[in-house]
């Protein structure tokens, strides 16, 4: 009992204490107070220094995050601009590469002008390794008949030796069984250019008159003769003469003018 | 009672057929796009592999010689019509091709990668050589022997290859192929 007594009148004194303490120190000057105010910012300044710092870096972060999220959308929109402007140069390129089509068809109308043609383009060439024919997409539709003969811009492509509505096969002068009449260019000597399995841009001449003077880079045309192609349409030169010991089976090499690998447009004389 | 059993066997039989040459001719179709776009892209020694060689063979060896020798000839004919100058000479050769695998498959096993692999050179070697050489007496050519064994032998790689690198794919759909047929006993079409 008696202790429950004293620890009611402890409790009592330390509120009276708090209570006194309150009232002294709301009353009291605060100028006063200068020297535990300097104390309390000593103690405090450091701490509030560190937590101040702490507290930029975070801000500081979260500007970070921004400026990223604002070059991400940067990005975005660079990245959208890039592709329309990929889209623009395929368009451009897209042009450009028919506009270099009509142009080649334009030279090579005005280079063919003395006849009658008609310009096609190479829609495929054959899959076998052994042959090397041609498909335009011409036929009797646009007036294209068989045996027409079939130029390109550098010279003597073929002739037609089929024909659909829409379609036209043409006999390459370097497939194997093609045979070719020529003429040399700087002697007029008659010879038989004929493909070969070898190369796609060689021709093999052959029957070379025993006389003849074949030199290398002399230059091979169609003669006309067999009624086959047209006369005066350039072959190809005279690469290399391989001569043997009977000067009758002496052949020459011709590459061709016309690089088949490379071919898309060619022209089909319509008046052989 | 017989007799109508007989019938619907047959119905059966001819519509099985039927679905078998569909899928044949689209995968004829398949293999043409490779030929004609995809290998003149990727060549050897500017050489490129000849697919219906192989595509007649794998027909004639897990199929049966009726179906091999008549994808011979479609095959054939639609080549020559877009390439050839003669129309005529790739049919037959395919159809021959097809009538080969045939013989093949009694002699040798076709669960072998190296029998396969036999049975496509020297079906390569046959179609290859013998359309050139009727070509030549055809279109009266000169034969440069020298000149078409050395792309000959590129090529007979180039199919080598593809049939190693295919061989279980091919294996499978033949198998495929073989069990479906088999099952409808379409060997013989009963009417």
């Amino acid at each position: 009992m008696g202790e429950n007594r004293h620890i009611g009148i402890l409790g009592t004194l330390v509120t009276v204490i708090i209570l006194i303490l309150l009232i002294i120190l709301t009353n009291v000057d605060t100028s006063k107070m200068s020297y535990f105010e300097s104390l309390s910012s000593k103690i405090t300044i450091p701490v509030q220094t560190v937590f101040t710092k702490l507290k930029n870096k975070i801000t500081g972060n979260s500007n970070f995050f921004t400026t990223q999220d604002e070059l991400k959308k940067e990005n975005e929109n660079l990245a959208k601009m890039n592709s329309e402007l990929q889209e623009n140069l395929r368009e451009y390129e897209v042009l450009k590469a028919e506009n270099e089509i009509l142009k080649e068809k334009m030279n090579l109308t005005d280079k063919y002008y003395q006849y009658q043609t008609i310009s096609a383009d190479v829609i495929n060439k054959d899959i076998s390794n052994y042959g090397s024919n041609l498909v335009l997409n011409v036929g009797t539709d646009d007036g294209i008949k068989k045996g027409m003969t079939v130029i390109a811009d550098q010279g003597l492509v073929g002739y037609i030796v089929s024909t659909t509505n829409n379609t036209s096969k043409v006999k390459v002068i370097t497939d194997s069984a093609s045979t070719v009449s020529c003429n040399i260019s700087t002697t007029d000597e008659s010879v038989i250019c004929k493909g070969t399995l070898n190369n796609n841009q060689e021709l093999r001449v052959t029957y070379i008159p025993m006389n003849a003077d074949l030199i290398v880079g002399d230059s091979v045309e169609t003669s006309g003769v067999g009624g086959v192609y047209v006369r005066g349409i350039h072959i190809g030169t005279i690469t290399e003469i391989i001569t043997t010991t009977n000067i009758t089976d002496r052949y020459a090499i011709v590459e061709t003018a016309v690089d088949f690998s490379k071919l898309k447009t060619v022209l089909v004389i319509k008046n052989n | 009672m017989k007799k109508i059993k007989n019938r619907r066997k047959a119905k059966v039989n001819i519509l099985a057929l039927i679905i078998i040459s569909v899928v044949l001719f689209l995968v004829f179709q398949i293999l043409y796009f490779f030929q004609a776009n995809i290998f003149p892209l990727i060549p050897i020694a500017g050489v490129v592999p000849n697919l219906f060689i192989i595509f007649i063979l794998v027909i004639g060896l897990y199929g049966n010689n009726f179906l091999a020798m008549f994808y011979g000839i479609v095959c054939g004919i639609w080549i020559d019509t877009l390439y050839g100058e003669v129309i005529g000479i790739t049919p037959a050769m395919l159809c021959l091709i097809g009538f080969i695998a045939t013989w093949f498959d009694t002699l040798w096993s076709k669960d072998e990668k190296i029998s396969i692999i036999i049975m496509i050179v020297l079906s390569t070697l046959f179609f290859e050589f013998g359309s050139y050489f009727i070509k030549s007496i055809v279109l009266e050519f000169d034969l440069e022997l020298v000149t078409f064994f050395k792309i000959l032998l590129w090529e007979e790689l180039y199919n080598v290859l593809i049939t190693i690198i295919f061989f279980s794919v091919i294996k499978k759909l033949g198998y495929i192929m073989e069990r479906k047929l088999k099952r409808n006993n379409m060997y013989t079409v009963e009417l």
